[in-house]
């Protein structure tokens, strides 16, 4: 139904103020907010103590140890610095042949002296080093001794420190020689060092 | 209305919280996990460097001790490796072994192996006895030059080592430090 009424006309019902106030709620809530405030807060300071200082801590610690290591590294260095020269001196005095070494001839001829001349006489005598068996081998030719003697000087010779084995190669019983004295050749391995069993 | 502040707020700050997340893992724990997996392989390099370096020191020391009690023996006890080349004092050397008899000396080339020369001597004389021979190989083994004999035979003349003269032959090497 439509009104005949113009505005302003006498009967029709008017408002003269507006109430422009309006009552509405607060979009956080103030105790929602300051625990929201708070927990951001602790988060941030959870994270800033986690995530960024305790990493550069961190890594500045593992800087420090790096750089530790290194000095340490520098001064070890630091005290062998003339390293060549004292392995130069020290291989002056020291030097061993990559053949092995060899054991004392004059020794040998002391322990020839000591186990065989007293029992037999001796025809010739031969040292070489062997690279092969690592060792020095003397091949003895001797003359006179029997059987049993010889025998005898092969124990004996055996339980020289420096000898490692003892073997005849062969035993004549000198009918072929022109005196007819027996002959003996033998062979022993020697050790170079001292008590070399 | 005020539902879909909420909601925009929440948004905006799961937003800056993805931001700050994002920036957080690329400018600084990338970064940092980088320099710190770079600095434990320059320790590993280092620690390993450390042991050579104490391997080394070691050595050193032993190497120091052992030329400390050379240097307290008596002078000429200990044989040593002569500077190359020691072939003229060799010469002089053998002219006071064989001072009575004539020695046959052959010197080899020198072969050098590192700081070390190895220079052959191979020799022959005749002993008037065995004592005399004895004596003769006693010298030549102290002249305290460091030495080896590795070959020596001895043939008695009358086929008895202790009666008559003998024929004595080998070789011998001397080393020698090459700097």
């Amino acid at each position: 139904m439509q009104s005949k009424l113009k505005p302003g006309a006498e009967g029709m019902a008017s408002k003269k103020t507006l109430n422009l106030m309006t009552c509405s709620e607060p979009a956080i809530k103030p105790p929602v907010a300051a625990a929201a405030v708070i927990i951001a807060a602790l988060c941030l300071f959870l994270i800033l103590r986690f995530g960024v200082i305790s990493r550069i801590e961190n890594l500045k610690s593992a800087q420090r140890e790096l750089e530790d290591m290194k000095s340490r590294l520098e001064l070890t260095r630091e005290q062998y610095s003339d390293f060549d020269e004292v392995a130069l001196e020290y291989l002056k005095y020291t030097y061993e042949d990559p053949d092995g070494p060899t054991a004392d001839r004059i020794a040998i001829l002391g322990m020839l002296e000591r186990q065989v001349l007293p029992v037999c006489s001796i025809r010739s005598l031969g040292i070489s080093h062997s690279v092969s068996e690592g060792c020095d081998i003397l091949s003895l030719t001797v003359s006179g001794p029997t059987l049993e003697e010889t025998y005898a000087l092969v124990g004996s010779l055996s339980e020289e420190p420096s000898v490692i084995s003892v073997s005849i190669s062969s035993f004549s019983d000198g009918s072929a020689e022109p005196g007819g004295a027996t002959s003996v050749t033998m062979t022993v391995k020697l050790s170079a060092s001292e008590g070399g069993k | 209305m005020s539902g879909n502040i909420r909601r925009n707020w929440a948004l905006i700050a799961f937003i800056a919280v993805a931001a700050l997340g994002v920036i957080y893992f690329a400018a600084f724990d990338r970064p940092i996990r980088a320099k710190l997996s770079g600095i434990e392989a320059e320790k590993e390099i280092i620690s390993q460097q450390t042991a050579e370096a104490e391997a080394a020191l070691e050595e050193y020391t032993k190497m120091k001790n052992e030329l400390e009690r050379i240097d307290s023996l008596p002078d000429g006890s200990a044989a040593f490796m002569p500077d190359y080349d020691n072939s003229s004092a060799l010469i002089y050397y053998f002219g006071r072994v064989f001072e009575d008899s004539k020695p046959e000396l052959t010197f080899e080339e020198p072969k050098t192996e590192g700081n070390v020369a190895s220079r052959r001597v191979n020799f022959r004389f005749a002993a008037k006895d065995y004592s005399d021979a004895k004596n003769t190989l006693r010298l030549l083994g102290s002249s305290g030059f460091l030495s080896r004999m590795p070959d020596l035979s001895v043939v008695p003349e009358g086929g008895d080592l202790k009666n008559g003269s003998l024929r004595v032959s080998g070789s011998i090497v001397f080393y020698e430090l090459v700097r």
